[in-house]
């Protein structure tokens, strides 16, 4: 996923490399921060980029012959936090584009943006509601960092083949299902490697943990209810969205089982003059014109829309149930 | 195991000493913004890039062929990134050798291709004559943080031992018939990196250790940046302006 020197257009070479040395910047500050109270925060930084670059060099079977390698930005991020992620992943593409030719001098801000920044915070974003999700124990935390794994490899795949697309260097309906593709596998192995990688650290070097990746049952407070049930309905419709607005353009432009029965049985005609009213007719908005993005913004308006009129649905029926277990 | 092998490569000898290693690295950014500028229809600015390559190769005493393979590396990412592109590109279409390819999408594979390849090689004669520990204060007197120029040094340091460390477990495993054929085995890979990391962290604590024994407060102490000399930043620029001046005349 290195992307070389002159794949990408300067322009979104910028825009990366900024939104880069600003999470740099930030990184930078709080490592100074950390190394003034005697903690040993600047070799562990070092060793750490160390371990992601010769981790790096292990290979696993993807099938088919190839193999994929192992990432490393979610790991980071579960042992040192987001912001060191974000420097360790630094350090190993500046070394790796300055001394071994892997990804380009003028792409280093846009290499960092994909795979510190994608991969390794936003890993970590999804690794808090996950875990919050799921009971406490050594299970639910190895499942959620491997969820942070493959995700961040995944987005950062993504990100890549967008970037690449805005440049002009490859058409996104070949480089995004191509990229994402391979990445999803990819992402598998890397799912697996950083929840061992977890795992052998939890059984040797327990101590070493940070704070938020220890297995120790939380304090359960009046909201924690109340608020799993926000986690999971805001990542839920996050999900939904991004598949909608990502993958919608995408789908089968062919008829569904319903339609192809209509078409041959000869009521689609009926069928169509019944809905010709529907605001988001053929899962398009008339108003901003066909293609792509107009695929994906009715898929994205019709998600809200369902998401709406379900939370609603469901908060009558809970108020119902609640008054009927009112305290006697 | 290619980066096992760039690993042992020595900086080469270089009579190009004499150029500040800041004017150095200015001079090769320059020439990157430069390339990576340049659109892919400007074929006679390529050819004049590589033509500065090999000057430069020739001034700093690297042998040509070594840093042409070297930077041909770049060139399987290319092709996997935008072999597509002459089948999908749309446009205007020419056939060749029985394919119809579209004229767009192997003009954008040509321009990847040749920015890539020209930026890598440029790359590869800076460093190996400016070496590792040149090319860290150059950026350090160029104004990139302190701390991040010396997080890349101690971890440059560290690195090679840890990437034998890594080899050595691999090799291990394999020593005891591991020979991964499916995805799950990644799992194997991932208690060999756990293993790697507890290592790192530990080699981290006695790095640590030893520092505050040679009496190190918390953070590496600043150096002394001395000045660019203004005849290597005259050079510097005089680089770029031709740089400049071939992507404009060379259209």
């Amino acid at each position: 996923m290195h992307v070389p020197d002159g794949f990408v257009s300067p322009a979104i070479n910028v825009a990366t490399a900024a939104v880069s040395s600003g999470a740099i910047g930030i990184g930078l500050a709080r490592a100074r921060r950390a190394a003034a109270e005697t903690s040993h925060m600047v070799p562990l930084l070092a060793t750490t980029a160390a371990f992601v670059f010769a981790a790096q060099m292990l290979n696993f079977p993807i099938g088919g012959g190839t193999s994929g390698h192992f990432l490393g930005a979610a790991a980071a991020a579960a042992l040192l936090g987001p912001w060191n992620a974000c420097l360790v992943m630094t350090v190993v593409l500046v070394i790796q584009g300055l001394f071994f030719g892997d990804g380009g001098i003028t792409a280093l801000g846009t290499n960092i943006f994909n795979m510190g920044i994608v991969a390794g915070l936003g890993g970590f974003i999804l690794m808090r509601p996950i875990r919050s999700l799921l009971p406490d124990g050594r299970g639910p935390w190895l499942a959620s960092a491997a969820v942070a794994g493959w995700a961040g490899v995944v987005a950062a795949s993504a990100a890549c083949s967008l970037e690449l697309a805005a440049s002009g260097t490859a058409p996104l309906a070949v480089a995004l299902p191509a990229m994402v593709g391979t990445h999803a596998v990819i992402g598998a192995g890397e799912a697996l490697i950083t929840a061992a990688v977890l795992a052998a650290v939890a059984a040797s070097r327990p101590d070493i943990l940070p704070a938020w990746a220890r297995v120790e049952p939380r304090a359960r407070t009046r909201g924690h209810a109340r608020r799993k049930v926000a986690v999971l309905a805001s990542s839920g419709l996050l999900l939904a969205a991004t598949l909608a607005l990502l993958a919608g353009p995408f789908a089968s432009r062919r008829p569904d089982g319903l339609e192809k029965v209509a078409e041959e049985t000869g009521f689609l005609g009926r069928a169509e003059a019944l809905w010709r009213g529907a605001p988001f007719q053929d899962y398009s908005l008339g108003a901003v014109g066909g293609g792509a993005g107009s695929t994906g913004l009715a898929g994205l308006l019709g998600t809200a829309a369902v998401f709406t009129a379900g939370y609603f649905g469901i908060r009558l029926f809970q108020g119902r149930a609640g008054t009927d277990r009112a305290p006697r | 195991m290619r980066r096992a092998e760039t690993l042992r490569s020595a900086p080469a000898p270089s009579a190009r000493t004499a150029l500040d290693p800041r004017a150095r690295l200015l001079t090769m950014l320059a020439f990157m913004l430069v390339v990576v500028s340049t659109p892919a229809t400007h074929q006679a600015a390529f050819i004049s890039y590589a033509g500065m390559v090999a000057w430069g190769s020739a001034l700093a005493h690297i042998p040509l062929a070594r840093t042409a393979s070297r930077a041909a590396l770049v060139l399987p990412f290319s092709t996997i990134a935008a072999l597509g592109l002459p089948f999908a590109a749309g446009g205007r279409a020419v056939d060749f050798l029985g394919l119809r390819l579209s004229l767009r999408g192997l003009w954008v594979l040509a321009g990847v291709s040749e920015r890539s390849f020209v930026c890598a090689a440029m790359l590869y004669v800076t460093i190996d004559s400016t070496g590792f520990e040149g090319t860290m204060s150059a950026l350090r007197g160029l104004g990139v943080p302190g701390l991040l120029v010396d997080l890349t040094s101690l971890s440059w340091r560290y690195l090679h031992l840890l990437s034998e460390q890594a080899a050595r477990l691999g090799k291990a495993a394999a020593a005891r018939g591991f020979r991964p054929r499916w995805l799950p085995q990644a799992s194997v890979v991932g208690r060999l990196a756990g293993n790697l990391f507890v290592r790192s962290y530990e080699r981290a604590e006695r790095v640590h250790g030893a520092m505050m024994l040679r009496g190190h407060g918390g953070a590496l102490p600043p150096r002394p940046v001395p000045r660019i000399p203004a005849r290597d930043l005259a050079i510097s620029g005089t680089f770029a302006a031709a740089f400049a001046a071939a992507r404009l005349l060379l259209g």
